[in-house]
């Protein structure tokens, strides 16, 4: 897939006790995009960002080649955790992008810290259980039918289903399903609290949602789109649950623009 | 040797489409395949043949926890214990076991075994297990904090038992201001602990260093044999020899009065038991952080999964049923228990379909021409 975009950095920064793999690029006003379930990389959306803005793209404790701390058993150990990672670089005020579970994240880092935050864009997020919209079992899904339930773009699909993980990819996987299972496994990827908080949050907010998500259904960001004052739901068209990675131009197109209006 | 006859319980009604049409016999079943009112009929079946174990002699009678699925239906094992206390009056009644993660309330627990010891004056064994990895999706409970939640659960069932209440108990997992359970087991100072496994090492280590006995659920033969070699090592290391009373063998057993008899009778049901029943995803089966983080441990357990695909003649060759004549059977054992050094035997006698009669006279042949000969061993 040819994206094109700016190159990157990958390093490890020190939070607290905490140290993490850091993805970073770019030059301008500080953006910040957390990543899903499957684990953290530079995104090919990350990349087109990264033509206006400085992109950080941390990979969340317990994945990828990040510490595996044991305090963190919640969504909310993250979200305290990403305001010690603003300080440290000292970042006063972010735009903060989130997909899938990261999405659940910067949900709740808005209701709580949103003096720390310039914009919150939401991508296919996890994080609220809307009734009769529910997201589908992570967790019986074999690697097939889950990349299935993920992706709509036929390459990145493809991609996804010729993977021959090495050992070690494996073990890096199962530490992050672990990790998942802690976050999401009970509430399943919500928090029974959130959707009557998100009505605090006056920060300006993007939805974007794959059209063809088959694994968190488009209304649960109607929902969000609702329950949050002033929000606007985009729909990005060629994408499944994860836009960020299967339809950068259109998530650059609707995120631009709506990040150079909140400075 | 002691010998317990262990039932599961199982559902022996799946329809005729059943390996086209589902891709588990857990989880996610359509409990709309379950007939209460066949299940009148198999429940008292199988009451049955467990009292009957009873009369014939059996030194125990063995029941167990599974949730949402085809292949063991007793959610709760205590309240089959309980139908059966007042209705046998001599095999001990082993609960095999509680699955102590699962419980938001393990007190819960520590007063329905103390109270099934007290109506039976004693004949309760407290047998604890963590649930099978399917268990934690029906449940919905966190699989990364199984073990944690197992050894809270049991120290606080233990300490419930034996230390004076009320006191406090303030766990990671568990926080209990007044732990004070009414009635106290009768026996002292509390039922026996017994650990049924499927062979995680940290759990051998564990039992052993405990001294409570080990008891190894249906594998192959050379994964018993493993399992119980670690315990002696554990003991060892621990500081004492373990003796056969806290090693225990639960598998497949089917006699009848010839060999060739035993193998035509006994194939369909326990083909039923292994490669229905028994049907499941291997994402169902091992939810993350059930074994922990060692993708090697996870590999092993993938290929335990392939039991299903063992033929029945394989599945008799390494060790998972044991079946022939009186002679052949008690043989057989004889030889097992002189190179394994076992000294409980938990014989799953009734499996998958096998009917009512077939099942009370597999009982009463195991009874009375096997177990004679294994006493003394």
């Amino acid at each position: 897939m040819a994206v094109s975009g700016v190159g990157y950095v990958e390093e490890f920064l020190r939070v607290g006790e905490t140290r993490i793999q850091l993805f970073r690029g770019g030059r301008g006003d500080p953006v910040v995009v957390l990543h899903g379930a499957g684990g953290g990389s530079w995104l090919p959306t990350s990349a087109r960002l990264a033509e206006a803005f400085t992109v950080y793209a941390p990979v969340h404790p317990g994945f990828g080649a990040s510490d595996d701390p044991p305090w963190l058993q919640g969504v909310d150990d993250l979200v305290l955790f990403y305001l010690d990672f603003l300080d440290t670089l000292g970042l006063e005020r972010v735009h903060l992008i989130g997909t899938s579970l990261g999405g659940w994240i910067a949900a709740e880092f808005a209701v709580s810290h949103q003096h720390r935050l310039r914009s919150l864009v939401l991508v296919d997020a996890a994080g609220i259980h809307v009734p009769g919209a529910e997201m589908a079992d992570l967790f019986v899904m074999d690697p097939t039918t889950r990349a299935r339930t993920l992706f709509h773009n036929p390459a990145v699909l493809e991609q996804a289903l010729a993977a021959q993980p090495t050992p070690e990819m494996l073990q890096v996987e199962l530490r992050q399903r672990v990790t998942v299972a802690k976050l999401a496994w009970n509430p399943y990827f919500h928090n029974p609290k959130l959707p009557r908080r998100l009505g605090r949050i006056r920060v300006p907010t993007l939805i974007l949602w794959g059209r063809h998500d088959h694994l968190i259904p488009s209304a649960v960001g109607q929902a969000y789109e609702q329950a949050i004052p002033g929000a606007r739901l985009v729909f990005i068209e060629e994408a499944g649950h994860s836009p960020l990675r299967e339809a950068p131009e259109a998530c650059a197109k609707a995120i631009i623009p709506f990040l150079r209006g909140h400075v | 040797m002691e010998s317990y006859f262990f039932h599961l319980m199982p559902w022996p009604h799946l329809p005729e489409d059943f390996d086209e049409k589902y891709d588990s016999a857990w989880v996610t079943l359509p409990n709309r395949l379950y007939d209460p009112v066949r299940g009148h009929e198999i429940y008292n079946q199988y009451l049955d043949e467990l009292e009957y174990a009873d009369a014939l002699g059996f030194d125990g009678i063995c029941v167990n926890e599974h949730h949402q699925n085809a292949y063991g239906t007793m959610p709760s094992p205590n309240l089959v214990a309980a139908t059966l206390a007042r209705r046998t009056s001599r095999a001990k009644l082993a609960i095999l076991g509680n699955a102590l993660p699962l419980r938001d309330h393990p007190l819960r627990v520590a007063e329905e075994v103390a109270m099934l010891d007290v109506i039976t004056g004693g004949r309760v064994i407290h047998g604890i297990v963590r649930g099978l990895g399917a268990e934690y999706h029906s449940n919905n409970v966190n699989p990364v904090y199984s073990r944690e939640r197992f050894l809270e659960a049991h120290e606080l069932i233990v300490r419930a038992w034996t230390e004076p209440g009320p006191f406090r108990f303030e766990g990671k997992h568990y926080q209990l201001r007044y732990v004070n359970p009414w009635p106290r087991p009768l026996q002292q100072p509390h039922p026996p602990i017994w650990v049924p496994g499927t062979g995680s090492p940290e759990t051998i280590v564990w039992a052993a260093q405990k001294r409570y006995p080990y008891l190894q659920v249906y594998s192959p033969v050379k994964t018993i044999r493993k399992a119980f070699d670690d315990y002696r090592k554990a003991a060892e290391a621990a500081g004492y020899t373990a003796s056969p009373k806290q090693l225990g063998w639960m598998t497949l057993i089917y006699v009848a009065e010839t060999d060739g008899a035993a193998w035509q009778e006994a194939k369909e049901a326990a083909l039923y038991l292994f490669h229905k029943v028994s049907k499941r995803p291997l994402e169902i089966y091992l939810p993350p952080g059930y074994l922990g983080l060692n993708p090697l441990v996870e590999q092993a357990r993938v290929d335990k999964v392939k039991s299903r695909e063992r033929s029945f003649e394989e599945l008799v060759q390494d060790g998972f049923v044991i079946l022939g004549s009186p002679a052949t059977v008690a043989e057989q054992l004889r030889a097992y228990q002189r190179e394994m050094g076992f000294g409980i035997l938990c014989a799953l006698l009734h499996f998958g379909t096998l009917s009512h009669e077939l099942t009370l006279r597999n009982l009463e042949l195991f009874a009375k021409e096997v177990m004679p000969n294994l006493r003394a061993i």
